[in-house]
């Protein structure tokens, strides 16, 4: 993961870059986009073995980057292999949170460079389903039965409409604790997501660049 | 590599036609060397080893003898071009693979007849006992055209003792060696005038072996089984003959938290009627059963207790007519029927298959130096759609020792039972699993009892038609022999399409997912095979075996080429674009695979020693990095390894034989991918003929 710091100053070096260049001629204002690798966001939850999956999501806000207890003020949740989005309708299962943004979500084929511009298609949480929908090879995941492992897939990138109308893209790295390079489920904790996004805080723009 | 194998097979109707035409008036037959050498299941005839036009490999009861082998799969693995993969459906976790098709695919036979028992879709190649096997032949290829549903890949037919002897003889024979193991055989065959019969009975068991001792219970659980295998003959008359075999064979398993017990039983009639010079007629008779049985009792959850029960069965009826007017012309005609049937816990209820069948064969010489084969079968089926199954093949001899041969086959494997039938809700974890003709009514009642949170099939895809697996083989080789040097280089190609397996169909609100089984894949295994070997020596013989093997799916490549599939960087995790270059193929097979013996006959041919070398590059075990494929930066990767084998026989006196030997003899152990493989094992083995 020593890549991500590197990352992480690469996009701050080439967003101020970029702004600085920007608003001398345009005389506006630029915010910075959030480009990080968050570690290990736990994600536990209760039920399985024959009882309905429940428990709390962990609430994730990315215009701060960080999880949140606000029941407003987040744009995407985690629990176990599911996650909802901020918008939309109740899915059905138990203890979800209670959506009142404007949120959405879609996956684009690429790798996290190459995906520079927010689509326009998104889906919302409804009770046909999450918009990121569950299941080996449906959605963010493929499901190993032999191994019994979770890996993300890769050159899936995840883009989020915030609830607020602004965009990010999210690419799943790891949904072992640690982010190991080889996971061993066995050994492994799992449900602690370890993912890179970045986060663009300006309204109306649909660049991820 | 690809491209040029392609354009050789596309000449194979060429040469085809190009030498039927040929007329050759001085020809000379083909030089029949080794009368001994002959093959059964090629043609369901006895003919000639060294003239059959097909790729087979066939292994003597001298060479099963000396090799120490007790059990099937330990003799097969050291042949070329068969390799042993760890296999997680069968108890022993031990199968193989023929030129990169692995043994779901490929037809057991005994004398002929199939056996039955695939309890997960494999056969467990360590059911049978091969102390009283004549010899043991391996058709490579698909033949459905003469085996119908299973001879996707091949056939491995196991020929017992048909000449008995005229005073009564037999052999005693033990076997004792590291992990407890203890083989024992009695055997006895004795002929008048018009009565004779043979009898083989064999005890085997084995204490197992623990690789990890952390883990409760043991690697392998100690079992035992016995076979007991009787035949009669019985001559009406010069023209009519009789044959009775019966095999009963019984084994138990102490299991951790369990016991486990398997048998099976067959019967097997068959009448050689002689109606004239050229005409002959088979009457053949098969019933045979196998059930499985296995219970698990946990002492702290009673609850979690449970019984599996397998109980198979099949009738099986034949005729074959022969028609063989001169030596190089034979005509075969067969028809027949199978009736099947299946209970087990996990079906709702015993549930039936009957088929029919009907396959000709015209086995003849265009021209002396060319023999060809045509054969086709058609299979008529209650549960899925009928199949047509054609082979054509041909041997061609340039000069005496120097010949090509040629063939294109095709096979099929039907749908299981399990792929039918199954309704199977898992009682701890709460996933269900269901089988095609099952599928729609038991989403259905799931839906109707709200257990299902989304579909992922829309409910009026649900059923529908499950198609039979099929393929369609190819074989190219050129043999050369000189003096005491042999060696053919076979090219292969296989294209399986409609491979059967599970899909999603929907989610339950516990989270987990229902299954169902599918047509979902196709792929090719394709490579090249050499097999030479050297006699030249007084006393040692020399031979080596190398395959060379490419397989993939179809889909996943074309996927690649449109630039559809990414994988990871194991440091930094991110996704990238990968190419072909970085596609490995298919899991569990090696690019190369070697086996190498060399043996030693002193002059009196009373001690023999020999030396076995058996070699696979690395493989890979499952994706890894998510992208349900295996490339190269997935981290489930077995290196490549060998095992050694070698054994010592002395002939004490006439009778008596002392064997030493050592299976596995450099410790060779990998117990997290391997479990199969118990590392060095040494025994001894006492000989008595009498």
């Amino acid at each position: 993961m020593k890549q991500s710091i590197f990352l992480n100053f690469f996009y701050f070096m080439s967003a101020a870059f970029f702004i600085v260049s920007c608003s001398k001629e345009e005389n506006t204002t630029t915010l910075i986009n959030l480009s990080k690798t968050y570690e290990d966001l736990y994600a536990p939850q209760g039920g399985g073995r024959g009882e309905p999956i429940s428990g709390e999501f962990t609430k994730f806000d990315l215009s701060t980057g960080h999880i949140t207890a606000d029941p407003e003020g987040w744009d995407i949740a985690f629990r176990g292999t599911a996650i909802a989005i901020n918008g939309g309708s109740p899915t059905g299962t138990l203890d979800e949170p209670p959506r009142n943004g404007n949120g959405g979500a879609t996956f684009v084929s690429g790798t996290f460079e190459s995906v520079t511009v927010a689509p326009s298609n998104f889906s919302e949480d409804s009770s046909e389903g999450f918009a990121i929908p569950g299941g080996s090879g449906n959605g963010w995941y493929n499901y190993n039965p032999q191994m019994r492992m979770i890996t993300p897939i890769p050159g899936k990138i995840l883009v989020v409409r915030t609830r607020d109308g602004k965009y990010a893209k999210i690419e799943i790295l790891s949904y072992y604790r640690g982010a190991p390079a080889n996971p061993n489920p066995m050994a492994d904790a799992s449900r602690y997501y370890t993912f890179r996004f970045l986060y663009n805080p300006n309204e109306g723009s649909s660049s991820l660049e | 590599m690809s491209f040029k194998m392609r354009k050789i097979f596309f000449l194979f109707p060429f040469y085809i036609s190009m030498l039927g035409q040929e007329t050759l008036k001085d020809t000379i037959q083909p030089k029949r060397q080794n009368l001994e050498e002959v093959i059964i299941s090629a043609t369901r005839n006895v003919r000639q080893f060294s003239s059959i036009p097909l790729p087979a490999i066939l292994i003597g009861e001298e060479e099963i003898k000396n090799s120490g082998a007790t059990k099937l799969i330990e003799i097969l693995v050291e042949q070329a071009g068969i390799i042993s993969v760890p296999d997680f459906t069968v108890g022993g976790e031990e199968g193989i693979q023929i030129q990169g098709i692995s043994s779901d695919y490929i037809t057991i036979l005994i004398d002929g007849v199939p056996l039955i028992g695939r309890n997960s879709g494999n056969f467990d190649l360590s059911r049978i006992a091969v102390n009283n096997i004549k010899q043991i032949e391996v058709v490579k290829g698909p033949s459905s055209s003469l085996f119908g549903s299973d001879a996707l890949g091949g056939i491995i037919n196991i020929v017992t003792n048909e000449t008995l002897p005229n005073k009564l003889s037999g052999e005693i024979s033990h076997q004792q060696g590291s992990f407890g193991l203890a083989d024992s055989n009695l055997s006895f065959a004795k002929k008048n005038k018009k009565f004779g019969y043979s009898v083989f009975l064999n005890r085997y068991s084995t204490n197992g072996y623990d690789l990890s001792s952390e883990l409760p219970g043991k690697t392998v659980d100690p079992y035992i089984n016995l076979t007991f295998q009787p035949k009669f003959l019985y001559d009406f008359s010069e023209e009519i003959k009789f044959t009775q075999s019966f095999r009963y064979f019984y084994q138990n398993q102490n299991i951790y938290n369990g016991d486990s017990e398997e048998k099976d039983f067959y019967s097997h009639s068959l009448i050689n009627h002689k109606v004239s010079e050229n005409w002959k007629i088979k009457y053949e008779l098969y019933t045979t059963q196998y059930n499985s049985f296995q219970e698990l009792n946990f002492s702290d959850n009673p609850n979690a207790s449970q019984k599996t029960t397998f109980d198979q069965k099949l009738f099986k009826p034949e005729i074959r007519i022969n028609y063989n007017p001169i030596a190089e012309k034979n005509l075969m005609i067969g028809f027949g029927g199978n009736l099947e049937s299946l209970d087990r816990n996990l079906f709702k209820e015993k549930v039936k298959f009957n088929s029919n069948y009907g396959f000709i064969q015209y086995d003849f010489y265009p021209s002396k130096k060319l023999n060809t084969i045509v054969g086709v079968r058609y299979d008529q089926h209650s549960e899925y759609a009928s199949q047509l199954s054609p082979k054509v093949s041909f041997k061609y001899f340039i000069k005496d020792n120097f010949s090509i041969k040629g063939s294109v086959g095709s096979g099929f494997k039907a749908p299981d039972f399990r792929q039918l039938y199954l309704d199977y809700t898992n009682s701890t974890v709460g996933y269900t699993v269901l089988g095609k003709t099952v599928e729609k009514q038991g989403v259905d009642l799931l839906n109707q009892n709200n257990q299902l949170l989304n579909l992922y099939i829309p409910i009026n895809e649900l059923g529908g038609v499950l198609n039979a697996e099929s393929s369609t083989g190819y074989n190219f080789a050129v043999s050369y022999k000189k003096n005491s040097f042999f060696t053919e280089i076979n090219l292969f190609r296989n294209d399986i399409k409609n491979l059967i397996d599970t899909r999603i169909l929907a989610r339950k609100i516990n989270g987990q997912n229902v299954f169902g089984y599918q047509n979902l894949n196709s792929i090719f295994t394709q490579g090249i095979e050499i097999n030479s070997n050297y006699k030249g020596f007084d006393k040692v013989t020399f031979s080596f075996a190398y395959q060379l093997l490419y397989s993939y799916d179809k889909d996943k490549l074309s996927l690649i080429s449109k630039g559809e599939v990414y994988s990871r960087d194991p440091e930094t995790l991110s996704s990238f674009l990968i190419g072909k270059q970085d596609y490995f193929g298919l899991p569990n097979r090696s690019r190369h695979s070697s086996s190498i013996k060399i043996s030693y006959n002193s002059s009196d041919d009373k001690t023999k020693i020999n030396l076995r070398v058996n070699y696979r590059s690395k493989y890979a075990m499952y994706d890894t990095n998510g992208n349900d494929l295996i490339d190269n930066f997935d981290s489930s990767f077995v290196n490549g390894y060998s095992l050694v084998n070698t054994s010592f026989t002395q002939n004490l006196s006439t009778k008596l034989s002392l064997q030493l030997g050592s299976r596995n003899i450099f410790n060779y152990k990998n117990p997290t991918n391997i479990p199969s493989l118990s590392g060095r094992q040494l025994y001894i083995n006492l000989n008595y003929n009498y």
